[in-house]
Formats: structure tokens, C-alpha cells, sequence
């Protein structure tokens, strides 16, 4: 079996790009790791993101074509200030050049928006799905359409888990969520999925 | 100590060997794993030690014995190797049982002792009493096969082999099982056995009791642990009230001649633990002792952890009392205070069998001259954490 390991900021963000690669690649295995702490963010992914790909690196699970996918969100509309990123972004560029075949994935603005972007999710809420990339707070969206729906809230666990029930994968099409279209189209031509 | 074991068709085990265990070994894995199919695992062993697997298999009925798609022509195996400290040997004894599901009872139970490669003692029974509402009706006389020794070997040796095995095995394990609880106020009727510790912990005041009495000595030490990991009790003791009951009692720095009114949980963990340590010294000191404890850091404050490690580090570091613990946990905080060479990984495969790792090599060098093992273990480096 391919693998495709994930370095995630958080865990909803890992399980959402799982669970949307998964339906996209069935026959891939998508192990994930975080930053430390019992709420990892993008600063603890900065902090930790060297030591996150060098694990990966050294593992002696990882074969010469799998692949690794950096995963955070840009935050565009809410982030004061951008170190964080550049780090990350950094990090992910020296691991290229010595070798790594590593993307970065950046979900614009956040990775919510690939879940409003989705038939499957919107079709279980009763809402129009649409390109959401350039709206602030997706998350703050989803939930709204959560609640609308019934006594659900996207900012638990449960919520969550109910919301990944239902993703299709389809929001990388063409009207919809551009920077899934960018990851997924790159994902498509990378050595671990071809 | 025990260095490595071997389940096979047993609940979740389908087939795991876990090798090169440490004198504290710690599994981690998520909820349903098997850790604590491994743990029921020994007490089954020590159970079978006595050559008759009949107590053991009924108390462990139908499907709570084997892994499921097995049938009755799957033998289950158990085998646990160790140093044995006077022979300087690595000793192996294996138990192959198989079990007619529908009835609970074994049909055909064979043990053996090997030094290496090499068989020293063999023990076969393959026809056993059949029960008929209770009543035990005799077979055949094969029930009573003590086992022989086998040919060409130092036959005087190896008697002593096997009989320090099963001291070893029957004598010299104790289980501390999921949520144990030691009563600490029991009447003269409910005080059990002095020795081991039971499962549940119950008999906690009758060992103390018995150690206060019979070795003080060891009471002494037992005590300045107890005060040293907890530092507002000034002593502990045994009363005995009016002749009737018999209770674990404390005495704290702030009123140290007046009897603490409550104890904390944790507190009765802590005793529970500590006892069945020194218990080990009531006989034959010099052989190895095992404890085996489920969430040991269950009810202890995170700021005692490194406390508590530090002290069974101290009980196994004795190379004339060789002492070993093996512990279960889902504690990050508890995790921090191991290498990553004593903690094994338990999780489960699609068909649901259970798989047991040691940690990758790697995660020492990327992470763990910075940070603890169970803060990286929360990263999902090395799995044991729910999918």
C-alpha cells in the first residue's frame, strides 16, 4: 500500500484532509502527525515543523515514493502578523532541496472552506456550496449552517465527526474551492499517487 | 527477569511475541488494544503453572479465552522466557492448551521447560476429568502425568530449573488488575492471604499487617517510601480495632499523633504498590520478582509521577533482588519519565488482532534530547493513540 504522510497544525484539520484524500485514494494510507501539545496551532507547528519532517524522514516505515504533505491553513484574513508561516514555509523548501518529496498545502482561508466546497457535505446541510476561499472564517460558516441544520455545533468533536460522515472529496472543481484544485491537482501528478 | 513472552490464539494475540523486555516495561495503546488482554494473559499463566488449566480455562469461559476464528484444534500458546538469577541461564517455559469451547474444558494441555534451544522437561495431558453438572468424573488416570525430564540432560539441574521456574512463575508474579481499589478498613474474616497481592488489592491490609508483625524490618522501609512519596503523612500503621478489624491507617506531619480521619485513593494505589514490592523480601528474597500493575498512575497527582518512577527505578537497580515491573497507561505525563526502550506500542489490525512494537529508533534522535516521550507520543510519532 502507497502511503501519504500528513503533517498537520491540528487534528480536525488532519481528519478533514484525510478523510476528503481518502475518498480521492482509496487504496492510500494517510498516517498523520502533529506539533506537540494537547492543542497544537500554526505557532506550535512552526515551532516543532523541522523535528515533524525529519521524523518523517528517518522513519524506516517510508518508502522512496511516498509522499509528504504539509498541511495548514493561510489564515490571510485573521493572522497579524506572518512569521509563523514564512517558517513553516521555510522548513518545507529546505526539505525539497535536500531530497524530500514534500508539498505544502495551503487551504485558503481555512480548510473548512474545502467542506463548503463539497456536494456531499452541503447536500446533507441543505446549503449551496460555492467558493468560499475568499470569505473570512469559513469555520464560523459551517458552524452557522450546523446549527441551522439542528443542535449540531462544528467546534466539538461530535459535530465534526458528523460533518466527515458526509465529505464526497469534490470541492477541488473548477467553480468551487481553488486551493483544494491547486493541492489535489498537485497531489494527482505526485509519485505516490501515480 | 523476565526478558521475553509469547501469546498465540489468545483473545486478541493471534500470534505476538514481545522481546527484550527492561526491568520496567510500560505498554501504551488506545482503549480495547489488548494491554489488558496481555496482563490476563500472565494471570493465566500463573494459573496453568499448577499443571491443571481446568480453574483457569472455566474462568475464562467461551470466547473471553481464544482469538475469535480460531477453533478447538488451535492450540493456544503462552510462553515467557527469563534469566534465572542463580543459573545465570535463560529459561523458557511454554504452555500449549487447547479447549473444547462449547463444554470450557481443556482436552489437551502441554508444558515444557528449555534452556535455549534445549528441552529439559516435557509434560503432556491430554485426557481430563469431564464435569456433569458439577461433578467431577474421572477419565483417565493421564490427569495425574507429573511430566519427566528428558533423556541425556543433567537431570539434577534441571529439577532445580524447573522448580525455580515455577516458584518464578506461580510465586513470584503479582497483578495489580484494571481499577484496583485496596479496602482499608477490613474485619479479622476479610483479611485474606499475606501473600500475593490479590488482583483487586483487597488483602493490602493483611499483608501490611503480616509485614509489620513478622518483618518489621521490611515495614520500616515500606513506611519511609509511603512518607517520602507523599509528603504530608508523618507515618502509617496497622490498627487493630477492639479485636475485630484491622486498618491502614495514616498519621500526617500536621497532627501526627492523631489518626488522619480519610485516605485519598491515591494514596491506597501508592500503598498498594509499595506492598506488593516488599512483599517480595517475606521469602526467598533472592529470587526475581514481577509486578505487574494496570494504570499504576491512576488517582496520582502528574507532580508524583516522577516521584513514583524514580522509586521503582530504585527497587529494580538492586542486582541481589532482581525486580521488575510491567505497567499499562494512557498518561502522557507518566510516559515522560521513560526511554523509549521501555514502553511498548499495543494496537489492534483491521481483523482486530493485536500487535505490540517497540517504539522506532528515530524518535530518540529527532525528538527526545528536547522534549518527553509522552509529549512526542501525543504528536502520533508512534501510534498507540485512537484512530
Amino acid at each position: 500500500m502507497k502511503t501519504l504522510w500528513l503533517i498537520a497544525e491540528d487534528e480536525s484539520g488532519a481528519q478533514i484532509f484525510r478523510a476528503i484524500f481518502e475518498r480521492r485514494f482509496p487504496e492510500m494510507h494517510v498516517p498523520y502527525i502533529l506539533p506537540r501539545g494537547n492543542h497544537p496551532n500554526i505557532s506550535r507547528l512552526a515551532i516543532d515543523i523541522e523535528d515533524l519532517i525529519n521524523n518523517i524522514h528517518v522513519d524506516k516505515r517510508r518508502k522512496a515514493d511516498d509522499c509528504i504533505v504539509v498541511l495548514h491553513d493561510l489564515d490571510a484574513q485573521r493572522r497579524t502578523e506572518t512569521s509563523d508561516y514564512d517558517k513553516i514555509k521555510k522548513a518545507c523548501e529546505k526539505a525539497v532541496k535536500d531530497g524530500l518529496k514534500l508539498l505544502e498545502c495551503i487551504a485558503v482561508d481555512e480548510i473548512e472552506s474545502w467542506l463548503l466546497a463539497d456536494s456531499g457535505v452541503c447536500q446533507w446541510l441543505g446549503e449551496k456550496r460555492g467558493n468560499y476561499d475568499t470569505k473570512a472564517a469559513p469555520k464560523d460558516i459551517l458552524n452557522g449552517w450546523l446549527k441551522r441544520k439542528g443542535k449540531i455545533t462544528y467546534y466539538s468533536v461530535r459535530g465534526r465527526d458528523e460533518v466527515f460522515k458526509h465529505i464526497v472529496g469534490d470541492g477541488d472543481q473548477k467553480e468551487y474551492s481553488p486551493s483544494m484544485r491547486w493541492a489535489f491537482t498537485a497531489l494527482t501528478n505526485a509519485s505516490c499517487t501515480t | 527477569m523476565l526478558t521475553r513472552l509469547h501469546f498465540k490464539n489468545w483473545r486478541s494475540l493471534k500470534d505476538v511475541t514481545i522481546d527484550n523486555l527492561t526491568p520496567l516495561t510500560v505498554f501504551i495503546g488506545a482503549n480495547s488494544s489488548g494491554k489488558t488482554n496481555i496482563v490476563d494473559g500472565l494471570d493465566f499463566m500463573i494459573k496453568m503453572m499448577s499443571g491443571d488449566p481446568t480453574p483457569a480455562v472455566r474462568a475464562n469461559r467461551g470466547n473471553k479465552t481464544r482469538t475469535l476464528n480460531t477453533d478447538d484444534e488451535d492450540a493456544l500458546v503462552f510462553s515467557a522466557t527469563y534469566l534465572d538469577p542463580v543459573s545465570k541461564k535463560h529459561l523458557t517455559y511454554e504452555m500449549n492448551l487447547k479447549i473444547e469451547t462449547a463444554k470450557d474444558l481443556p482436552t489437551y494441555f502441554h508444558s515444557h521447560l528449555c534452556e535455549g534451544e534445549k528441552r529439559l522437561f516435557t509434560q503432556t495431558i491430554d485426557k481430563f476429568p469431564i464435569l456433569v453438572f458439577g461433578i467431577s468424573r474421572w477419565r483417565e488416570a493421564s490427569w495425574a502425568d507429573e511430566g519427566h525430564f528428558i533423556e541425556g540432560i543433567d537431570q539434577h539441574e534441571a529439577e532445580h530449573l524447573l522448580r525455580r521456574t515455577k516458584i518464578f512463575v506461580q510465586e513470584r508474579w503479582q497483578i495489580l488488575g484494571e481499577g484496583f481499589l485496596p479496602k482499608l478498613a477490613v474485619t479479622f474474616a476479610e483479611l485474606g492471604a499475606i501473600y500475593p497481592i490479590q488482583n483487586n488489592g483487597a488483602n493490602l491490609v493483611a499483608i501490611l499487617d503480616y509485614m509489620r508483625d513478622a518483618h518489621p524490618n521490611i515495614f520500616t522501609l515500606f513506611q519511609q517510601d509511603i512518607a517520602w512519596m507523599l509528603n504530608h503523612i508523618e507515618h502509617v500503621d496497622i490498627n487493630l480495632i477492639k479485636d475485630q478489624e484491622a486498618r491502614f491507617s495514616i498519621f500526617e506531619n500536621a497532627h501526627p499523633s492523631i489518626e488522619a480521619p480519610t485516605i485519598s485513593a491515591g494514596t491506597a494505589h501508592i500503598a498498594a504498590m509499595l506492598a506488593a514490592y516488599y512483599a517480595f523480601d517475606f521469602k526467598n528474597q533472592e529470587l526475581p520478582g514481577l509486578v505487574i500493575i494496570e494504570e499504576p498512575d491512576t488517582a496520582l497527582n502528574p507532580g508524583l509521577l516522577e516521584k513514583f518512577v524514580e522509586l521503582l527505578r530504585d527497587y529494580v537497580s538492586d542486582p541481589e533482588k532482581p525486580r521488575q515491573f510491567i505497567m499499562t497507561t494512557h498518561n502522557p505525563a507518566f510516559l515522560d519519565f521513560f526511554q523509549p526502550e521501555e514502553v511498548r506500542v499495543v494496537s489492534r489490525d483491521e481483523q482486530g488482532y493485536t500487535h505490540v512494537d517497540p517504539i522506532p529508533e528515530h524518535i530518540k534522535e529527532v525528538w527526545l534530547d528536547k522534549y518527553g516521550l509522552g509529549e512526542v507520543w501525543m504528536t502520533r510519532a508512534f501510534g498507540g493513540l485512537p484512530e
